[in-house]
């Protein structure tokens, strides 16, 4: 490698080996040995540019971000569409069961007393009223 | 998958656009393209890094392209020429030169910088999401720093 390509390598690249490119590695590695003091040059004006690059970082992102991105994959969307039908299926069954139940209860409240109860011949009442008259008529 | 490439792409997103917010909306629309995508995805068509930067750098473009016809539709005040009251005092001073630094740059510049130096890639991964050939990308960084360099010594001089 010449003192013109390794200047060339480092104002194209900057002053760090690794992100060179792989081909000319070596062959910068052997000229900064042979070398040194040109090197020294090139390298010293290309690291305070590196350095100058490495004081912009990026903040992390935040957790927020991450959750938002992930509650909208189709898969979670997916989940909290099934998840929402059940409910739907779950509150229509229950409502169901709900009227049920009231009906049963309502049904034990007003329904007529049993006939054993009064199968006497002469006694008859239904859940309106007592029409043990109809029949003494 | 998330945990993994959102920095990446949000630290991409962030130096091409040196606004946070426009960032972190482009990285969720990055990863909606993603899912979209996931059923058409073919191994081997193209490294699926390489695509993902593609797609980041496009959004990107997208808004910077909507950022100058606002411009144009209508100009901005006039912004005060003097430095900010707490430029030097604050520790954000270096890192807020380097982001004006790196905005000043001509758009396919900026990108190589954030592509070679920052997301690290090597020079055939960048020109390939450039599209352009290695000689191409090589060009594009020499200059890039040399602007850097330029725009920086001329703010130290101020």
């Amino acid at each position: 490698m010449t003192p013109d390509q390794f200047r060339k390598l480092t104002k194209t690249y900057g002053a760090e080996p690794r992100r060179w490119p792989q081909g000319t590695q070596e062959a910068a590695l052997g000229f900064m040995k042979s070398h040194p003091a040109e090197a020294q040059v090139a390298l010293a004006e290309a690291t305070q540019l590196d350095g100058m690059l490495d004081r912009h970082i990026v903040a992390a992102p935040d957790s927020a971000l991450g959750q938002r991105i992930i509650s909208s994959a189709p898969a979670a969307r997916a989940i909290w569409q099934h998840a929402r039908l059940w409910w739907q299926g779950a509150a229509i069954a229950g409502l169901g069961i709900a009227g049920a139940l009231a009906g049963a209860l309502m049904i034990g409240i007003f329904r007529a007393p049993d006939a054993a109860e009064y199968n006497d011949g002469a006694h008859v009442v239904t859940a309106f009223d007592d029409i043990s008259y109809e029949l003494d008529e | 998958m998330v945990a993994r490439k959102l920095p990446r792409l949000l630290s991409l997103a962030v130096r091409m656009l040196a606004d946070r917010s426009e960032a972190e909306d482009v990285a969720q629309e990055v990863f909606l393209r993603i899912w979209r995508q996931a059923p058409k995805w073919r191994p081997g068509t193209a490294r699926f890094d390489t695509w993902i930067h593609r797609v980041a750098l496009n959004l990107c473009y997208d808004r910077l392209r909507s950022r100058r016809e606002l411009v144009v539709a209508e100009p901005p005040d006039q912004a005060d020429p003097g430095p900010a009251p707490d430029q030097g005092l604050s520790e954000r001073g270096e890192e807020k030169r380097i982001e004006q630094a790196l905005a000043a740059l001509p758009d396919r510049q900026r990108e190589a910088v954030v592509l070679q130096y920052y997301q690290e890639l090597s020079n055939l991964e960048a020109a390939e999401v450039m599209g352009i050939s290695v000689e191409a990308l090589e060009s594009l960084l020499s200059r890039a720093r040399r602007n850097l360099r330029a725009y920086l010594q001329q703010h130290d001089a101020e």
